[in-house]
């Protein structure tokens, strides 16, 4: 006979389940209603965003310092000759700086996301379709796209070749700058090497450059390949939400990359897509995550959302990020 | 509809590093035309004209989208620019007509038709970040809750498509006019005509938004401007709407909002719409004076308190005063002197002395408005810290039209004798006298409240 006590552990564990599924729904609740009472109340960041910030503009640093030192000058022990100070100088904490590499922290978790859940190979995406497409312009954007991709993962100091123009034009220069400031004198050989740097520099040719080309070329209204991230991926995807929203596009994968799917839900929706093709994106980037107060939400209010108001909301999202991202060092002047 | 179609032969131009058009493909040569450009002179296609400044300052390979407006159509293209020798050599790989969002090019004509039916009111501007930085308005216009540092998003308050869609434009940086908008705090709709003005480089300064309210609106507005006898037959309205529009005009001009001009040419432009400005203010002065000057002028009998009037003046006309650099002292909040006046009246008479001690005082200086309540009177002072005005000149400044000598400095010579007349009608007077210690300090007098 079953006694109450060898019935525990099951009863326990369904009890456990239960409650982890409704804290998770609740939690997803609150996060919902702390995202619209307080919008631009800001998070406390994970370690792994830390450590990612981190990693990632050293980076960029010691790609940038390997680009512009002469082999002799480099620290014997790859150490960055100018982090500290740069990093006095404030360069590292600039707005435009940190935006772009949370944006490139959010790529990553975005691209993991895809990759996890999705099963199109890569031959069967467009980029790799593009190489072999008639059209020379689209073959080549796609192929600087793929080489892109390919070069980061086997070098990610080669960040800083991803990095907007004007940030780069300014990043460089500060490093000159730095490198000048540390050695006590000018140095024709670092000028003269940051200058072959911006003119080799070619922005058709980064990752994100070769996605809008695509998406310009290859047609914006046709959204059934475009905003499929599956079947574009994630630079293409983004560029075509980018030029239908008229939002950046590293601020859009920010937006992707937030705590809830609903924001997700309302740049879908601004664009335009319906209402399963929605749910199926939604379902790639969240999946593991989204909880059943989130479906709920969305099978309640996706469609009631009006198009314009959620045109609207984004308008302001783009609007508010205008207020704290800016270039402003655009009028400092490169050396002689 | 179709991709963007790639050019069997890339459209090419060449721009030097002070924004000139060296050489140009026809299509581009034509727009440029088309826009105001000279074969030769400052490229007048902005947002090219941007992206060659930007590869002559990165000296980069730039590749991004961008929009001309070619006549009534919006093109979109795709340009890829690099420095060629001492020039920004731009090539054009696709031509994309485009449709038009938010202004469908076919209604310009008849949206020209009916700005012209309308008269400039308010000219609200914005920072590249889209936050209001300056706010001019006519009196009657009701700008609502819009202040100096609110986002357009919140000036612009509407739920409706025309404020999204005017919202938009901003952000993108395109022109457009929306025919029904309200600012946040009113209830009276208005048409806008939005502009971006950018700077010599390309890059975006400011955002204005000429703001008016439809015709129809305008007369039936109950607290409409009184219409005294002269202008209320019309001489007013019709003076005022071809000066507003030269002022808007004058204003889209100087700001380059259609596309680069040479700097001496935007300063002409301004001097237009100043002069335009300060005739615009003496129809009002002229308004006024016929409406004082009509038997049966009278004053309306509002219990009022100086000290809010001093302190809202003194916050008026702050900023005006920094610029010359002045600062205006106004009573503090505890001091109150009560009187019985028409409030709109002497806030008219007291923007008028301080504007006044504000234009010809030097820089540097202070202007400090006094209250105090005597045996008979309410009294408000004005004093500055110029040179004064001689003493045989103390009462031949409340002349009509007397100027002292003194012209092209914005004023109309009857700003004084208004004021005069105004608080004579009120119960009370407005003298001047020196101080000891230099300056000049006008009096208004006015019935205490009991």
């Amino acid at each position: 006979m079953e006694t109450p006590l060898e019935q525990q552990p099951d009863l326990m564990e369904e009890m456990l389940a239960h409650a982890h599924y409704h804290a998770c729904d609740a939690q997803a609740q609150a996060i919902d209603v702390a995202n619209m009472a307080f919008p631009t109340g800001h998070k406390a960041p994970s370690d792994e965003m830390l450590s990612a910030v981190a990693q990632k503009l050293k980076n960029i640093i010691l790609g940038l310092e390997n680009s512009i030192l002469n082999t002799d000058e480099a620290d014997e022990n790859g150490q960055l000759v100018t982090w500290d100070l740069l990093l006095q100088s404030g360069f590292l904490k600039e707005a435009a700086l940190i935006d772009f590499i949370l944006a490139r922290f959010s790529e990553d978790k975005l691209e993991a996301a895809l990759a996890a859940n999705g099963e199109i190979s890569l031959a069967e995406q467009l980029p790799a379709q593009l190489l072999s497409d008639g059209n020379d312009i689209l073959a080549d954007a796609a192929q600087s796209m793929l080489a892109g991709h390919s070069i980061l993962r086997r070098s990610p100091e080669l960040l800083w070749r991803e990095l907007p123009s004007e940030l780069l034009h300014q990043a460089i220069w500060r490093v000159v700058a730095a490198l000048q400031i540390l050695s006590g004198a000018k140095n024709d050989d670092h000028i003269k090497r940051a200058k072959t740097i911006l003119s080799r520099h070619d922005e058709s040719l980064s990752i994100q450059g070769a996605a809008r080309k695509i998406v310009h070329f290859y047609g914006y209204e046709d959204d059934g390949i475009l905003l499929n991230p599956q079947t574009a991926g994630l630079p293409i995807f983004t560029a075509a939400l980018s030029h239908k929203l008229g939002l950046d596009q590293d601020h859009i994968l920010r937006l992707m990359d937030g705590h809830s799917s609903i924001i997700l839900a309302v740049l879908l929706r601004a664009a335009n897509i319906g209402r399963d093709e929605a749910m199926a994106i939604i379902c790639l980037f969240k999946g593991f995550n989204l909880t059943p107060f989130e479906v709920t939400s969305f099978d309640n209010n996706f469609e009631n959302l009006d198009i314009d108001r959620a045109g609207d909301i984004v308008t302001k999202w783009g609007m508010e990020r205008a207020r704290h991202i800016s270039f402003p060092a655009l009028n400092e002047a490169a050396p002689k | 509809m179709s991709a963007a179609t790639a050019l069997a032969q890339p459209i090419l131009l060449d721009v030097d590093a002070d924004g000139r058009l060296i050489r140009a493909d026809a299509p581009i040569l034509r727009i440029h035309l088309l826009a105001g450009g000279e074969d030769g002179g400052t490229l007048a296609i902005p947002s090219l004209a941007a992206m060659a400044a930007a590869t002559h300052k990165f000296k980069m390979k730039l590749a991004r989208t961008a929009i001309i407006g070619d006549g009534d159509e919006n093109i979109e293209i795709w340009v890829e620019s690099e420095l060629n020798e001492k020039n920004a050599r731009l090539k054009i790989l696709s031509w994309h007509p485009r449709p038009e969002q938010f202004l469908p090019a076919k209604e310009e004509k008849k949206r020209e038709q009916q700005i012209d039916a309308v008269s400039s009111r308010a000219a609200l501007i914005f920072d590249r970040n889209l936050r209001l930085i300056s706010i001019e308005s006519n009196k009657d216009f009701n700008c609502g809750k819009a202040a100096i540092g609110a986002s357009a998003r919140d000036v612009f308050s509407g739920k409706d498509d025309g404020t999204a869609a005017l919202i938009r434009a901003m952000e993108k940086n395109i022109q457009i006019r929306v025919e029904e908008i309200f600012i946040a705090g009113s209830s009276q709709a208005c048409s806008i005509s939005a502009s971006p003005k950018f700077g010599k480089n390309g890059e975006l300064l400011s955002y204005i938004c000429m703001l008016e309210y439809q015709k129809s609106q305008q007369q039936s507005q109950p607290d409409a401007a009184p219409s005294p006898e002269l202008f209320g037959i019309g001489l007013g309205t019709a003076l005022r709407q071809p000066l507003g529009r030269i002022i808007a005009n004058a204003e889209t001009i100087g700001g380059k909002l259609q596309g680069p001009i040479r700097d001496s040419y935007a300063v002409y432009a301004r001097d237009i719409a100043d002069a335009a400005r300060h005739l615009v203010s003496l129809v009002d002065d002229l308004g006024d004076l016929e409406a004082i000057e009509k038997p049966g002028f009278v004053t309306a009998k509002d219990k009022i308190e100086l000290g809010d009037i001093a302190r809202r003046v003194a916050g008026l006309l702050a900023l005006k005063a920094a610029d010359n650099h002045i600062k205006i002292d106004a009573p503090d909040e505890n001091q109150k002197v009560a009187a019985e006046a028409e409030f709109r009246r002497v806030l008219q008479i007291v923007i008028n002395l301080v504007t006044n001690a504000v234009r010809y005082s030097p820089g540097g200086t202070k202007i400090s408005i006094g209250i105090k309540s005597d045996k008979d009177f309410a009294v408000m002072t004005v004093r500055d810290e110029g040179d004064g005005i001689p003493v045989d000149a103390h009462e031949k400044i409340f002349e009509k039209f007397e100027r002292l000598g003194r012209s092209g400095d914005g004023g109309s010579g009857l700003g004084l004798y208004l004021s005069r007349r105004l608080a004579r009608f009120m119960g009370g007077d407005l003298t001047v006298s020196n101080a000891e210690q230099g300056g000049a300090i006008f009096t208004l007098t006015l019935p205490k409240d009991e």
